[in-house]
């Protein structure tokens, strides 16, 4: 430990330590621009320049090591001079275009100009002017004026993703971010450098002139389209998500998320979401009540226990889901209709997960919740067994009525399991969308997508993360645990959960390894079950 | 006539070949430093001398080279300096073109001293004579067994690569090279840490500019004493100064640290052209702050005297400015290249003095108005000692002395909404 002082306050710091992490510690900001602590550091941007007693110079408080009884000052007039000299040149040839920029509301450089900087502006000369914006990849748009250099972006490039397609190119004022000729920024990380860009220069384009950033609702989530499960901030307004970016979370994420998670939502928009029960009349699908829909689930599958027995009736659990949902799916189907037919579905692997050197990965489990729908599913003492398994049953015919959660964003399934599906007496699918599962299922309940309910999912390294409803539900569909608690409480069972937090408090009392856990212990950023 | 050392043979014919530099007493010093020397006395050797180096910066060689740690596990690399670019500098060029052998001896002995067993000469790109002359004088040393492996069978073994620069002024500060030899921009490293523990490929590296390393085998070859007994007491041995602008002799002169610049100036140079009258002189290249004709009549060329003045020795070129030169101009000209040099990495270097160009080009455009002498004197305390690398303040160097020595004449340009001087209409600049 080393005894330092900064601004005044004495304080014992862990050596080895930057200034800038010590003024963190001790509350203190250090406005700075080209470090980031993901990042190599730099030391261009100036902005961190502090004064530290003995020292002749002011130094980059983002470089410099900590010492021994340093006495560091980070608001002298040599400093607060300095800031608003480094300002003041970052905005002679910025285009001060606020009003139009993407970024207004959370600038770096609008924030410390408003703080630090200065009201007048003493540059009379011509501005440099650049290509007003460039497309830089699938995703990412550059305004070369804006740009700050700061050089987050490059760095990012060649450090997490390494894969350097950007670079500064030409000297001076003329400097300007760019792609490698013949490159494009098309690596599936890429969207980060719109986050890591403090101002407007590194925009997404499919954001671009969506919103004011303060007009957006800000809701906590998980990315529901791999395993990783990246924790995600989801913006949206007027019920349409505008704009998906990660949280940081150390444990999962490190503040990354691929470009397949954070342009990867669009199917909760979908045209065709279902807004209420759908039962199959002949080649047409017909709308029906809830209430209608409950009755001819409770009066189907009793028809089929009756007669074919409790055995003839299984369940598939979803992946997609949370565990919330696969748990009622799991009381009604193993404790109110007694049935042991139940797996979770598995969609076959397609891709390889996408290791990038900097160890953040793109999961090749394309589900959210594989491991959480396992654990609520499983029975204690009996080999689990696997859907494809549950449907040779009912190729058999052993089993007649197939209660099946879908709610994949995109599902294909293999021919054979078509074929078999075609073939249920009685198959109750639930899904937000019509799909492959839909299509031969004579009834269909509308579930909702992951940006719409409550709930957690369970993710590839057993950590168990909450999502947050950020929009209202299409029309009357239900998240997945309701409905399944209705058709239990139709067919005598006797539960009654007032709230997806019960459910998990349920979860947490029934389910190995997730005893302990409550909504409020997982907070924002998760919990490893036990 | 002075003793001269780095250019005592330049005028034999052929001494850049390996068979006259030898009979010139070439590579002895190598010979003698590799059989009678271990590698810290030659250090010891280079220290007592008082060499400093004559990049610019004056930094002691044989301290820089005691900087390099034994046991880093690490390769040692040898860097020469050879990205000449400071405008009003062409001493190394000379040094490169005329005597070859002389600096690949000096990096054969600093690499010997510093345990280093591949060092670069990274040459400016425009160079292309100096390249060509450099490359057939190292083809030469490897076959005279003076690279390569057991060197004059003595065990220790150097390569050396000449590296063509990619052609920016920012090259030649030391960390830009470092990174420019790896292949990329030429950008300047944070620092610390020091090259000397974290430099070329992450090993510790020794950079020194050409006509340091030059000395080497001369200090070697007759000691430190003999060298201390030329220039002055902190700055010693001779120095390549290079005398350029309204002068009747423009050149290279080798004289002793410490001459006075009148003397360089008018007995050296033969005097202003024509008879006209000095009016300012930029004693150590275009970074180093100007010196008005009265302080010219006193200073002396060494760095404590510069230092003194308020100005620098850096690389001595001295740049001579008679009476028809507009002081506007001429810091319009300079700001301009600055600015076009600057790498564009920090903050002030890069906005800071493309603005200040642009100003001063203003006011000499008789655009300038009131509070602009005050804007570029704020702006340069803006840039002054918090840049990234020195570049920052050599840029503001001529702009702090030009103003504060001839504010008259800004002022003159400002009030007058014109320039006011009469120029020597035959010197051409690039506005």
């Amino acid at each position: 430990m080393a005894k330092i002082k900064i601004d005044g306050k004495e304080l014992q710091v862990p050596d080895g330590i930057t200034i800038l992490e010590a003024a963190t510690i001790a509350g203190i900001e250090i406005p700075h621009f080209c470090y980031h602590k993901e990042l190599s550091i730099r030391g261009s941007c100036r902005m961190c320049l502090v004064e530290v007693e003995k020292m002749p110079k002011l130094v980059p408080a983002c470089s410099t090591t900590i010492k021994d009884e340093m006495n560091i000052f980070t608001s002298s007039e040599r400093v607060i001079k300095n800031r608003r000299g480094v300002l003041e040149f970052f905005l002679i040839n910025h285009p001060l275009d606020c009003p139009i920029c993407d970024q207004a509301g959370e600038c770096t450089l609008q924030d410390y100009v408003y703080k630090y900087g200065s009201a007048v502006s003493r540059f009379t000369e011509e501005k440099e002017h650049f290509e007003r914006r460039k497309e830089l990849g699938p995703h990412v748009l550059h305004y070369s004026e804006r740009c700050v250099l700061c050089g987050r972006c490059i760095r990012f490039c060649e450090e997490i993703s390494e894969t350097r397609e950007l670079a500064r190119f030409n000297r001076s004022v003329r400097s300007e971010v760019d792609v490698f000729p013949g490159k494009r920024l098309d690596n599936k990380l890429s969207g980060n450098v719109v986050d890591l860009c403090p101002v407007g220069a590194m925009v997404s384009k499919e954001f671009l002139f969506k919103s004011r950033v303060w007009w957006l609702t800000h809701t906590e989530s998980i990315c529901p389209l791999c395993s990783r499960g990246c924790n995600i901030e989801i913006d949206s307004r007027d019920n349409k998500i505008l704009r998906v970016r990660p949280r940081p979370n150390p444990e999962v994420n490190s503040q990354w998320m691929c470009d397949d998670g954070r342009f990867g939502w669009d199917f909760v928009h979908r045209e065709d979401r279902l807004t209420s029960p759908l039962k199959r009349e002949g080649a047409e699908m017909v709308s029906i009540s809830w209430t209608q829909a409950i009755n001819l689930v409770k009066g189907r599958l009793s028809y089929i226990i009756s007669n074919f027995g409790k055995e003839a009736v299984a369940a598939i659990a979803s992946p997609y889901l949370t565990n919330e949902d696969n748990y009622l799916l799991r009381v009604l189907l193993l404790s109110v209709i007694r049935s042991p037919s139940m797996a979770v579905y598995q969609a076959a692997q397609v891709e390889e997960p996408m290791v990038f050197p900097s160890g953040f990965t793109i999961e090749a489990d394309k589900s959210p919740n594989l491991a959480g729908a396992q654990d609520v599913s499983a029975v204690e003492g009996r080999e689990p067994i696997s859907h494809r398994q549950l449907l040779q049953k009912v190729a058999s015919g052993e089993v007649r009525a197939l209660y099946f959660l879908g709610g994949a964003p995109r599902i294909s399934l293999p021919v054979d399991e078509r074929e078999i599906l075609k073939k249920v007496d009685f198959l109750v699918v639930h899904d937000y969308a019509p799909s492959e599962l839909t299509e031969w299922a004579e009834l269909v309940l509308p579930n909702l997508s992951f940006a719409e309910r409550e709930g957690t999912f369970t993710n590839f390294q057993g950590r168990v993360q909450r999502i947050r409803p950020a929009l209202l539900p299409p029309g009357e569909a239900k998240p997945d645990w309701e409905i399944l608690q209705e058709i239990c409480q139709a067919m005598g069972g006797e539960v009654n959960y007032p709230s997806a937090e019960k459910v998990f408090e349920g979860i947490a009392g029934a389910v190995p390894g997730y005893k302990g856990l409550s909504y409020s212990e997982l907070g924002n950023q998760g919990k490893a079950k036990g | 006539m002075e003793e001269k050392i780095l250019l005592k043979y330049i005028d034999v014919p052929d001494i850049e070949k390996i068979e006259v530099y030898q009979k010139h007493d070439g590579y002895k010093g190598l010979a003698k430093a590799l059989k009678q020397h271990k590698p810290d006395q030659i250090i010891e050797l280079v220290k007592a001398s008082g060499l400093r180096g004559r990049g610019g910066a004056g930094f002691p060689a044989g301290l820089k080279w005691s900087f390099v740690p034994k046991d880093s596990g690490k390769p040692v690399f040898l860097c020469c300096n050879a990205d000449e670019g400071e405008p009003g500098t062409f001493k190394d060029r000379l040094l490169m073109e005329k005597n070859p052998h002389q600096l690949i001896e000096g990096i054969v002995i600093t690499a010997y001293a510093v345990n280093c067993h591949q060092a670069y000469i990274y040459i400016r790109g425009e160079f292309s004579q100096a390249m060509k002359v450099l490359e057939q004088a190292i083809e030469e040393a490897y076959e005279h067994n003076c690279l390569g492996k057991n060197i004059l069978k003595q065990g220790f073994h150097l390569e050396l690569s000449l590296h063509s620069g990619a052609g920016s002024y920012i090259a030649g500060e030391e960390t830009g090279l470092l990174e420019s030899l790896e292949g990329k921009r030429a950008e300047p490293r944070l620092k610390p840490p020091f090259p000397a523990s974290v430099g070329l490929f992450k090993g510790p590296t020794v950079i020194n500019n050409v006509e340091t390393l030059s000395n080497v085998p001369h200090i070697i070859m007759r000691g430190p004493e003999w060298f201390k007994g030329f220039g002055t007491e902190k700055s010693t041995g001779t120095k390549l100064f290079c005398l350029s602008g309204h002068i009747n002799k423009p050149g290279v002169y080798e004289l002793p640290m410490g001459v006075p610049l009148k003397e360089l100036i008018n007995n050296y140079g033969g005097g202003i052209i024509g008879g006209r009258k000095l009016k300012a002189v930029i004693p150590g290249g275009s970074s180093t702050p100007v010196l008005t004709a009265e302080q010219v009549e006193e200073v002396a060329m060494d760095f404590e005297s510069l230092q003194a003045a308020g100005s620098m020795l850096g690389s001595a070129g001295v740049i001579v400015m008679d009476e028809t030169t507009c002081m506007v101009d001429a810091l319009a000209n300079l700001t301009r290249f600055y600015a076009h040099e600057s790498c564009g990495q920090c903050t002030p270097c890069r906005e800071g003095v493309s603005w200040m160009a642009k100003i001063a080009r203003r006011i000499e455009e008789g655009k300038g108005l009131e509070g602009d002498l005050e804007l570029l004197l704020d702006i340069c305390d803006n840039i002054s000692f918090k840049t990234l690398c020195p570049m920052g303040d050599a840029a503001i160097g001529p702009v702090v002395s030009f103003i504060t020595k001839f504010r008259s004449e800004f002022e003159d340009h400002i009030r007058q909404g014109r320039c006011p001087i009469e120029k020597d209409k035959s010197i051409k600049v690039r506005g």
